[in-house]
């Protein structure tokens, strides 16, 4: 069981965004684009991520040269647990204050992506 | 014009790249290698200026340029300090060595101080919030030109009179040292929290009470000093990384505890007897205080984390309502004190208790007054909207 399931919301986003294509090695700008962050936020949550050895980094072979992240084994497993935490916890929120009904929906448009 | 900008700010990361750890350079090139696939113009330009914000934040260049102008700032006070101490005070003033001793140990404490702010326990490191920062730095930066404005009394003060340091005494002066630093390390080290690791079947409480008793006793030997240190001591843990203390608080204290001190500066500029400015020092100021302070109280209450049990939810409302009307209170003492205004040192020590009352009752009325919920927000990384 992961240690820490609750993150901000930028690194939930960004874990979020990992986690629906968990194969796939991932480019930077691809996933500003999805989560709508900026540069300067993304890469500070992938360098923490990256530390807690949550996300793995590597550099393709071809030119140009582009960093890809992937989330690691354990990435997966907390990436899963901040879901469920954060369903069970929205799901609380909304019990809370149950008029109006809350709709949930997750993660963000990104800027740019009609409402 | 955006093309060329692109490439001088290319450049620029490039170049800035180095004033990383060599472990963290890779990110940088990262998000140089990425800027090709944004649209060319404007977006990779903000690309690559976000690429350069995020070396900012991770070389840490904003807080090497403030830690930097704040060790010159502090020597700069120091020196000031120093020089006004063995200049301004004439030879026969019979408190000019007294004034001296205690500058000495006042530097050598300031001196000690970023060792024990950085260090992680109850004192450090600072807190991220940007409040922390400002709260502990302009506290520390006020008790330093309030120590100033003292020993600048020996100015103005008859030469042979001993109205306040008196004349040097080494056993007072000493015991009076030693009676502080016992109190600071039994706070420090066998505070409740020593006293639950050790005996883990003992009462925090008593160890609170001692502390208290011992505080007092160092009060009436040196009221000034006890009051500095242990206003040096609360800023450090309420802006420290571990504080309970949110930034909510942290930043609504001050600046109703400003707006207090504002106010009450107002009313002792207006012309007074003796007896209507005693009252107004000793009624009126600290009903300013609380009065002031409850806003503060209420918003520190409205931003405290929610929890399930709504009577912890309670207790953790109230909690925050007494802390931020704590630092109101302590700052609206300090603020007056700092600006030499009357009714300051006795504001520093009533001002927190009528703060501490205005909070409490603040968060009171915020817990009777919830806030209704905003349209929509994060909420543990679940972006909830009521549409």
């Amino acid at each position: 069981m992961p240690a820490r399931i609750r993150f901000s919301a930028q690194t939930f986003a960004v874990l979020a965004a990992l986690a629906g294509q968990p194969a796939a090695w991932r480019h930077g700008y691809d996933l500003a684009r999805e989560t709508g962050l900026r540069p300067g936020t993304l890469y500070s949550i992938l360098i923490r991520l990256s530390d807690q050895q949550l996300v793995g980094a590597r550099w393709t072979d071809g030119e140009p040269r582009r960093h890809q992240y992937q989330l690691t084994p354990s990435g997966r497993a907390v990436a899963a647990a901040a879901s469920a935490d954060s369903a069970r916890r929205a799901a609380q929120t909304a019990g809370r204050h149950s008029a109006p009904l809350r709709r949930i929906a997750t993660p963000r448009p990104a800027a740019g992506e009609g409402s | 014009m955006t093309e060329f900008l692109s490439s001088a700010l290319a450049a620029i990361l490039r170049g800035a790249a180095r004033a990383l750890p060599a472990e963290r350079r890779q990110w940088a090139e990262a998000i140089g290698a990425e800027a090709a696939s944004a649209p060319p113009g404007r977006p990779q330009a903000e690309w690559l200026a976000g690429g350069l914000w995020l070396i900012a934040k991770e070389a840490n260049v904003v807080r090497r340029i403030g830690y930097g102008i704040g060790i010159v700032a502090v020597g700069a006070v120091v020196s000031w300090v120093l020089w006004l101490s063995f200049r301004a005070a004439p030879a026969a003033d019979v408190e000019a060595t007294t004034d001296r001793a205690r500058v000495l140990v006042g530097v050598s404490a300031m001196l000690v101080l970023p060792w024990v702010g950085r260090r992680r326990g109850l004192f450090g490191p600072v807190g991220d919030s940007l409040a922390a920062r400002l709260v502990r730095i302009s506290t520390l930066a006020a008790l330093c030109a309030v120590g100033i404005w003292l020993v600048g009394l020996d100015r103005r003060s008859n030469v042979n009179s001993v109205v306040g340091s008196g004349h040097f005494n080494w056993l007072q002066e000493a015991g009076g040292l030693a009676l502080i630093c016992a109190i600071l390390m039994f706070t420090v080290l066998a505070g409740p929290r020593g006293v639950q690791a050790r005996w883990p079947q003992a009462d925090p409480a008593m160890a609170w009470m001692i502390t208290a008793m011992a505080a007092m006793v160092a009060f009436f030997v040196a009221p000034f000093q006890t009051v500095a240190v242990g206003y040096v001591a609360a800023v450090l843990a309420a802006t420290a990384r571990r504080s309970p203390v949110i930034p909510a608080a942290l930043a609504a204290g001050p600046l109703c505890g400003l707006a207090a001190g504002s106010a009450i500066f107002g009313i002792t500029a207006i012309n007074m007897s003796e007896s209507t400015g005693m009252f107004v020092a000793l009624i009126v100021a600290p009903l300013v205080t609380g009065t002031l302070a409850a806003p503060a109280g209420a918003v520190a209450a409205w931003r405290a984390a929610a929890i399930e049990d709504p009577r912890e939810f309670r207790f953790a409302q109230d909690k925050q309502g007494m802390l931020a009307g704590l630092a109101a209170g302590a700052t609206t003492g300090l603020f007056l004190m700092t600006i030499a205004s009357f009714p300051g040192m006795l504001l520093m020590i009533t001002g927190p208790v009528a703060g501490l009352l205005g909070g409490v009752t603040g968060a009171t009325f915020a817990a009777r007054h919830p806030r209704a919920p905003r349209s929509g927000s994060f909420q543990a990384g679940v972006y909830t909207s009521s549409s």
